[in-house]
């Protein structure tokens, strides 16, 4: 390039750069339309999903309003230390809260080990092949199923053929198997998230897998798995129907005294009041709720607070 | 490398073939269901020194490697053919558990992967499990020492591992291996997540370590290769397709393969 066609750059610079200016200018104008256009669906969008958050919220807001709002009188210590009864103002729940624990804890205790321990073996033992895919896809089938088709099975099983009758054990069973698939698909996940990497290294040293998963994959995976389980329990807490259907009483004015008496939960002495004529039942069973939810709201804190505090990291 | 050392190496090349050799594999074919990995591979690795596997992804080498300690074991429709003997005792027996083996055949991964926990804990889990009963300070020291981490990391053994740099980590993974006292340990691309510092102490680290044990390394490097390793393998497509003193197979190579693949023309 010689100095001479520098020059005459030079002289052409304003006109050059207007130019350059108005193009862009065009470039710009030309696209607009169809930003407009673009931005408008990108506002319905948000539109929408800002709707459906609000009545999300909306119902279940109304729905605790009118609980408390009825429920509120009634609630005291009273109420929670009393056995239900005829009559309104004497009536309670400590037959209701009793049972519920007892039979929670049954079914901790019988779900817990078994769903764990189906999660390592599938997760961990098994080979991957497709009778283990069967089994996952079945496995995510079977926590699907209505919670009342378990409650026939528990009836047709644990109180017919094994003749426990309308125990505390018998409801508990058959609400193991109503959370088992979701205590396996909980720990299956607690365990996927365990990286290859520290099997490989594990194995590598010559560990066997009993060695890796007890070293390695439960102390790395304890806390999710914890808060599955006890998401669980706050599902099998609040579950009702499989319990009516194995025979718990709806009335019981005593605490089970072992696991083979008979026995009434929280919901079921809610569903009972509910279905009274009687206005002020209701407003009992409207309590009750409230018990319900505030114990389910306390479980659930606590397992995604544990979920936080114990998240490790594993690479 | 100089002619003595050179020669020395032949020495043990065609000498060592009288003598029983550390790890050999006998005709080895694998499979992955139908896909067939290695075929009628045969390898004879001699005590205390280097042996590095080359060639182009996807060759086998990686399958090789974990056949040596049975990490393939795990993977369904894994089938492998012909023998893998570790000090003449074939490691496929059914009597003999492939812990034992892997013990034995310690194994370097290509991602540094310590345990989320304590630097002291890593290195001594390995020797705990397997029964091993020592002074556990003592041998974190003297691994740690080996691997030349020591004075790096001395003052914080029970923070965790994760905690360290890339070539750190993969030095701990090192020192844990051989915590364990193996006679072979098996590197699956060590360097290939590392800094080119990291690289050059775990090559420094590995030519140190052959004294004491024997050394099987996959690289893609050829000129880690040729750096580290006494030995070399040429494979492509499952096959071994030149072997011997890596010298030899870098400035004269016998197989038109391994010329066109050290010089870069494929792979």
């Amino acid at each position: 390039m010689s100095t001479n066609d520098l020059f005459l750059i030079r002289e052409n610079r304003p006109n050059l750069t207007s130019t350059i200016r108005t193009s862009c200018g065009d470039l710009l104008l030309s696209q607009k339309n169809n930003l407009y256009r673009r931005k408008l669906i990108d506002f319905s969008f948000r539109v929408i999903c800002i709707l459906s958050v609000m009545i999300a919220i909306s119902v279940l807001a109304v729905l605790l309003v009118s609980v408390a709002s009825e429920g509120w009188q009634w609630l005291s210590w009273k109420f929670i230390t009393s056995f239900p009864s005829r009559h309104v103002e004497l009536s309670g729940i400590k037959s209701g809260i009793y049972g519920s624990i007892m039979v929670i804890v049954v079914t901790m205790i019988t779900a817990i080990p078994i769903g764990v321990g189906s999660a390592i073996y599938i997760q961990e033992l098994m080979k991957e092949s497709k009778l283990r895919s069967f089994i996952k896809a079945n496995i995510s089938n079977l926590a699907g199923i209505p919670s009342i088709i378990y409650g026939i099975l528990g009836l047709a099983i644990f109180v017919r053929i094994l003749g426990l009758e309308r125990s505390v054990l018998a409801g508990a069973l058959a609400l193991s198997l109503v959370i088992l698939p979701i205590i396996i698909i909980a720990t299956s996940e607690a365990l996927s998230a365990i990286p290859n990497s520290i099997r490989n290294a594990a194995i590598a040293l010559g560990a066997t897998k009993w060695q890796m998963v007890r070293d390695h994959i439960l102390p790395n995976a304890w806390a999710e798995i914890l808060t599955g389980v006890i998401l669980a329990t706050s599902r099998a807490f609040g579950e009702t129907a499989p319990l009516l259907i194995v025979g718990a009483l709806s009335y019981a004015a005593f605490i089970p005294e072992g696991i083979f008496d008979y026995f009434t939960t929280l919901p079921i002495q809610i569903f009972n009041w509910t279905g009274r004529p009687q206005s002020e039942f209701h407003e009992l069973a409207a309590a009750g709720i409230m018990v319900l939810l505030g114990i389910l709201l306390v479980t659930n804190s606590f397992a995604i607070l544990l979920r936080n505090k114990f998240r490790r990291k594993m690479t | 490398m100089l002619m003595k050392d050179v020669e020395q190496l032949h020495e043990k090349l065609h000498h060592g073939l009288s003598h029983q050799s550390v790890l050999q594999a006998d005709q080895v074919s694998a499979y992955y269901g139908d896909n067939q990995v290695l075929k009628d591979v045969s390898l004879s690795l001699r005590g205390k020194s280097v042996y590095a596997l080359i060639g182009p992804s996807g060759c086998g080498k990686s399958t090789l490697l974990r056949c040596f300690n049975r990490m393939n074991d795990f993977i369904s429709g894994f089938q492998l053919e012909g023998k893998i003997s570790f000090s003449g005792h074939d490691i496929y027996d059914p009597d003999i558990d492939p812990e034992t083996i892997r013990k034995n055949i310690g194994m370097v991964f290509q991602k540094p992967n310590p345990f989320p926990n304590s630097i002291y804990k890593n290195i001594i889990w390995g020797p705990k499990i397997n029964g091993m009963k020592k002074d556990w300070d003592e041998l974190v020291e003297t691994t740690l020492k080996q691997v030349g981490l020591w004075d790096e990391v001395s003052d914080r053994l029970h923070k965790s591992g994760l905690e360290l740099s890339g070539g750190q980590q993969q030095r701990l993974c090192i020192a844990r291996t051989i915590a364990m006292d193996p006679k072979v340990i098996l590197m699956d691309e060590p360097c290939a997540s590392l800094d080119p510092i990291s690289t050059s102490k775990v090559e420094e680290l590995i030519s140190k370590l052959k004294e004491q044990y024997t050394i099987l390394i996959v690289t893609h490097s050829m000129q880690q290769a040729r750096r580290t390793s006494d030995f070399s393998a040429f494979m492509y497509q499952g096959e071994v397709i030149e072997h011997g003193i890596t010298k030899d197979i870098f400035e004269s190579p016998r197989e038109p393969l391994t010329h066109q693949y050290i010089s870069g023309r494929f792979g």
